[in-house]
């Protein structure tokens, strides 16, 4: 080896060695420096990873948009409520209170970080015997703290300027600043050290691990509801007025402090900044600690090529051999059952992977909404979860067929296994699993909006029916437009979503072939349907209840075409398929 | 604890661990009542067949999983002291340990900062290495490489800071044979300039060649250690074959034979 990559010097290498530790690994704290490294790096990281993704660069574009459209609303926000402190008649009270739910949203912002991506080291193996978990679980929560500031400091900034314009003195900003960072750094941090708490729990506990997937699809609903309700800012607002006359309040004082005629209390102020000194340390501390106690979990480490890590995976195994078998029972080809079972095993092991499908829910939710709340389902809803369920049928499984095999294409084409069998197994999973839930949830609509024993009864059938059509409509437009690039989910999730031509030409088609479907079963549906129209058709078009039923026989026959030459299309094109 | 060097100097043992124990979940037993002890400046090749431990036993000589049971040093620190014991080794596991979004050369200035590694030297020696690798084109975006270039850079941020263990996993597999080639020849230099290593391979050819002494573990236990010639004329004696492949299997093989005689039998293991 060259000198230059040689050590200098003679004697052992103990002697050599100093004994003693570098200073930045003793102590319990993270060391400063390597933290911010750590930080930088992971920034950089992310930005690349996000840079490379359209899908992520759009949502964050999306969320840049929202930050900054925000901005001009909360300036205004900030000088009327400048000039009413000015006046005395300012509600000093509504803006301590958002000043601790801001903190209760950190704390939240803090959990979601530290049991997603952000509470994770990749390459855990190498870093983790570079530098000890207390420095890499600094950098972490660094960069997590850093990557939320422009969320929280940039909002409340606009509406200091706000509030210095309407007061006429620059003197509310400072304070508004100070007390937004002290928000984000002591909320962030107690929040990060809760989710890497909670991921150790999890990753400790077989039960736990194994229900992950579940919780996870209930927690993701759950916060999904309470956003598009409205609920999540009430109940925040309501956490922050009980919490208002805690301790917690202190940080509204010091947020108000400089603002003339807030009422804010000097000694809260000061209390603010003191309890903050004691907790962001302490709070450091336990993030070092639930690092640990997340990243050092006990799970079967095996190399690549060891055997398999002793995983929660064998129940689902064993269901899935259970299914199998019945689909064998009931005369399923080998094939077209292997299909199915993997497709189904990977969905239920992995829903994750699912999650854009949900998107469409989120314009129903009002309507959900609506119909819990006060018992009051429109007679059209049958017909948009049938809807919903022939989509979902496509979207979830058949539409990126082809990319859906990831690593295992090659053995797919130069298998036994013939193209057809593969659109039978990708349909077939997409049956089983939408078919009875479409019905049920089609049917159950249906009889709570009160519509005749006729249209349950045809939306029972006609469920299906869209689910079916759904299913091979999109195994056509997978096979012809497939994608292979999985986008990063999270840190070590990854998800092969359909391309954006299949997703588009498939959404389309599934929403006008089973609108039209239920314009000819449903008068009701076919009034609603051609108002709706002609509502919303430019240049004053209107539709007619009859109109509506002839362009919908057209488009049934063409869809009665269309299913079959898409199944054809599907099992020719994966029969040929050759890779580039 | 001390031992005597290939290089005939007193020294503390690179490696020595007592009675190593992992279980898991209380009921898997992946390493049982281990016994090492690695000289400074010795290669110890280290084999098993898939799942018998040799990972596990790894992870917890790296500070990365605790024993169960037991004791072990590495470079005279405890395993458990995670701090002090994390400047003083390099580990390569055997997924290639880097960053895709980086590239070659900012992931391995980030290893060095981490390692409080700085100055021209540190750049000397990264340049230094890229060139001995053949990883010339380090500008580039890691995730445009090669599995063989990923590991070649693995294994650079690995050895960059000089520590006084090693742990390799399956360092040459995915390599070309040119690639594989020059990473021998630098384990062997890292060896002679007393680097401790310790490596894990299913690669026979490259323990016999590097490796000083070797270990063999089946099930968490130790089953036979040796060097490599002695290892090579106790199978020559018993089959006829003098190669490390039949030692391998007739050792694998015959704990397993035991074990399906008397599944209570604790086979002592065969040191030669």
């Amino acid at each position: 080896m060259s000198s230059e990559t040689g050590r200098t010097g003679s004697g052992t290498r103990s002697q050599q060695q100093a004994s003693s530790v570098s200073r930045s690994r003793e102590g319990w704290l993270p060391s400063p420096s390597i933290s911010y490294l750590i930080a930088r790096v992971e920034s950089r990281r992310s930005w690349r990873k996000i840079r490379d993704q359209d899908l992520w660069l759009a949502l964050a574009g999306i969320g840049i948009l929202f930050v900054l459209v925000s901005l001009p609303v909360l300036y205004s926000f900030g000088s009327t409520f400048g000039e009413e402190l000015n006046a005395g008649a300012a509600p000093t009270d509504i803006a301590f209170t958002i000043v601790v739910g801001g903190w209760i949203t950190m704390v939240a912002f803090g959990i979601m970080a530290g049991v997603g991506s952000e509470g994770e080291v990749d390459n855990q193996a190498a870093i983790l015997t570079i530098r000890p978990p207390k420095d890499v679980a600094g950098g972490l929560l660094l960069g997590t703290i850093v990557g939320y500031a422009p969320l929280l400091c940039l909002p409340a900034l606009a509406g200091g300027v706000g509030i210095a314009v309407g007061v006429g003195t620059p003197a509310p900003v400072a304070g508004i600043l100070a007390g937004s960072i002290l928000v984000l750094v002591t909320g962030g941090t107690i929040g990060y050290a809760c989710g890497l708490t909670a991921k150790g729990i999890v990753r400790r506990s077989a039960r736990l691990t194994q229900l992950k997937p579940v919780i996870g699809i209930a927690i993701f609903l759950g916060y999904i509801w309470l956003s598009a309700t409205g609920r999540l800012f009430t109940l925040v607002i309501d956490a922050g007025e009980l919490l208002r006359s805690s301790p917690l309040g202190w940080l509204a004082d010091l947020t108000f402090l400089t603002t003339p005629n807030a009422g804010a209390s000097v000694p809260n102020a000061l209390g603010a900044l003191a309890v903050s000194a004691a907790v962001v340390p302490v709070g450091v501390f336990a993030v070092v600690r639930a690092a640990e106690y997340a990243w050092y979990a006990e799970q079967r480490q095996t190399t690549s090529d060891d055997e398999p890590a002793e995983s929660s995976g064998r129940d689902s195994a064993s269901l899935g051999e259970r299914f199998d078998a019945a689909l064998g029972v009931v005369g399923v080809s080998a094939g077209t059952r292997g299909v199915t079972t993997t497709v189904l095993l990977r969905a239920y092991r992995s829903p994750l992977q699912l999650v854009y499908v949900v998107v469409p829910l989120f314009l129903l939710l009002p309507t959900i909404e609506t119909a819990v709340t006060s018992g009051f389902v429109p007679e059209w809803l049958p017909w948009g979860v049938l809807l919903y369920g022939g989509w979902v049928a496509g979207a979830a499984f058949p539409l990126n067929l082809l990319g859906d095999q990831g690593g295992t294409l090659p053995t797919v084409l130069t298998a036994r296994i013939r193209g057809r069998q593969v659109v039978h197994g990708y349909v077939l999973a997409a049956v089983l699993v939408f078919a009875p839930l479409t019905a049920v949830a089609a049917v159950g609509t249906a009889r709570i909006a009160g519509r005749s024993t006729a249209t349950l009864l045809s939306v029972g059938l006609a469920s299906p029916v869209a689910v079916v059509a759904g299913a091979v409509l999109a195994a056509g437009f997978g096979a012809a437009f497939p994608r292979f690039q999985s986008i990063d989910l999270t840190g070590s999730t990854k998800a092969l979503l359909p391309s954006k031509t299949a997703f588009t030409l498939f959404s389309m088609t599934a929403t006008i072939s089973i609108t039209a479907i239920g314009v000819l079963i449903d008068e009701i549906y076919r009034i609603v349907m051609s108002d709706l129209l002609s509502t919303y058709l430019p240049y004053g078009i209107t539709v007619t209840p009859g109109g509506l039923e002839t362009v919908s026989q057209i488009v049934t026959g063409l869809v009665v075409v269309a299913v079959p030459v898409a199944y054809l299309f599907a099992s020719r094109r994966i029969d040929s398929y050759r890779l580039e | 604890m001390a031992g005597c060097s290939k290089h005939g100097t007193m020294t503390e043992m690179a490696i020595a661990a007592d009675g190593l124990t992992k279980r898991y979940g209380g009921d898997v037993l992946a390493v049982d009542d281990l016994d090492l002890a690695v000289e400074q400046g010795e290669v110890y090749g280290f084999l098993g067949p898939n799942g018998a431990g040799k990972t596990t036993t790894m992870r917890m000589l790296t500070t990365l999983t605790k024993p169960t049971a037991g004791t072990a040093t590495v470079a005279g620190l405890s395993v458990a002291d995670r701090g002090a014991l994390t400047e003083r080794i390099g580990y390569l596991p055997a997924e290639p340990p880097v960053f895709d979004e980086l590239t070659g050369r900012e992931y391995l200035r980030y290893v060095a900062r981490l390692r409080e590694l700085d100055g021209d030297d540190v750049e000397r020696r990264v340049e230094t290495y890229l060139d001995r690798f053949d990883l010339a084109d380090a500008d580039r975006r890691i995730d445009g490489y090669s599995t063989g270039m990923k590991k070649k850079l693995g294994v650079i941020g690995t050895i960059l800071h000089d520590p006084d263990v090693l742990f390799l996993d399956e360092p040459t597999s995915g390599l070309d044979p040119r690639a594989a080639r020059t990473m021998r020849e630098t384990i062997a230099e890292l060896a002679d300039r007393e680097m401790s290593v310790f490596l894990s391979t299913h690669i026979l050819p490259v323990a016999d060649e590097l490796a000083d002494r070797i270990g063999v573990i089946h099930d968490g236990r130790l089953v036979a250690e040796g060097t490599p010639e002695a290892l090579k004329a106790r199978a020559e004696a018993d089959d006829g074959d003098a190669d490390l492949e039949t030692v391998f299997l007739n050792v694998t093989r015959r704990e397993e034979t035991t074990q399906k005689t008397d599944p209570e039998t604790v086979a002592g293991g065969s040191h030669v």
